[in-house]
């Protein structure tokens, strides 16, 4: 049902190193909230990426490839937790530097840019492949959800300290 | 029309859901939410995409309709069914309404299938009560885990 990548390269190489480092900086960092704000956290940026590629990813609209295949494969499902470490590093700065006013408007555009290079370095490594899709659309798509996902995290830990 | 009709649905129930007493804390709601989109959509994509059972409607309307009911409607049915399940009774009781929950479901995808939203090929009626039954697996397990863990996380 889910096939394997076609060959395991440079692409699969790319989304599983970059899962296992980007997770490594949790072991270093101090606790600062509950665990349920983390899974939150990164359930959010997945489901945001999985709503996203599988509405815009597939036939009618097919704007890009992920991986190998055409079809959905089993590299595409862990394509899904690639972001989620940066998601989780985003909110930790978030909550210890608490950018205000103009300061959050440049850390939202700060962490969409990061992410623009993050997907461009994944094109370079074809874990990605565009036809109708272009980095610029991602970037006002980043600006958007990285604006989203901080807010998220803002309401769920004034939520949880509330009650 | 299949948007309107999705549209209407989606509204009522979420005002009703938004009224009615609950259950779930608000963060298992979240939680339950996002985890149902992640499975449903993957679902949906390997039944499409790798073995060619549906077809999605090629036209923006028949589309958006899709999305609608896949990231709003079936979380909510699902997140409704989950808060109802702790009303009381026995184990026994809550897994004998699981019935009525999945062939609501059931009846969702078949509307879709009648109103053109998407397209059933080879797809038969028992293969969609087994992909619900295997979802709510799925989703039950990871719900009871989090619900634990925010006991203990936040009393």
């Amino acid at each position: 049902m889910l096939p394997l990548p076609v060959k395991f390269d440079q692409n699969e190489w790319f989304v599983i190193l970059n899962c296992v480092l980007g997770y490594t900086w949790l072991l270093f960092v101090p606790k600062r909230y509950p665990r349920v704000i983390s899974i939150l956290v990164i359930l959010f940026s997945v489901t945001v990426a999985i709503i996203m590629d599988h509405t815009i990813a597939t036939p009618p609209l097919d704007l890009y490839d992920i991986n190998d295949l055409k079809k959905y494969e089993l590299t595409d499902v862990i394509t899904y937790f690639m972001y989620s470490p940066y998601a989780l590093l985003s909110v930790y700065l978030f909550d210890k530097l608490n950018p205000n006013g103009l300061y959050f408007t440049v850390y939202v555009i700060v962490w969409s840019l990061l992410a623009v290079c993050l997907e461009w370095l994944a094109i370079f490594f074809n874990v990605f492949k565009f036809h109708g899709w272009t980095l610029l659309y991602s970037f006002s798509f980043y600006l958007f959800v990285t604006t989203l996902h901080l807010k998220f995290f803002q309401f769920i830990l004034r939520y949880s300290r509330e009650t | 029309m299949a948007f309107s009709i999705f549209f209407s649905i989606t509204v009522i129930m979420n005002i009703s859901y938004a009224v009615s007493k609950k259950n779930l804390h608000l963060f298992e709601i979240m939680f339950v939410w996002m985890v149902v989109n992640i499975i449903h959509h993957n679902f949906m994509t390997v039944f499409a995409l790798n073995m060619g059972m549906f077809d999605f409607g090629k036209y923006p309307s028949q589309y958006w309709t899709m999305a609608l009911i896949r990231v709003f409607l079936i979380p909510l049915l699902i997140i409704w069914y989950l808060d109802k399940s702790l009303d009381g009774g026995s184990t026994y009781k809550k897994w004998t309404r699981l019935p009525v929950g999945i062939s609501i479901l059931v009846g969702i995808e078949y509307l879709a299938n009648a109103l053109n939203v998407y397209h059933f090929n080879q797809w038969k009626l028992w293969w969609s009560f087994a992909e619900w039954f295997v979802i709510f697996l799925l989703i039950n397990y990871p719900w009871i885990w989090f619900r634990k863990l925010l006991r203990k996380e936040m009393g």
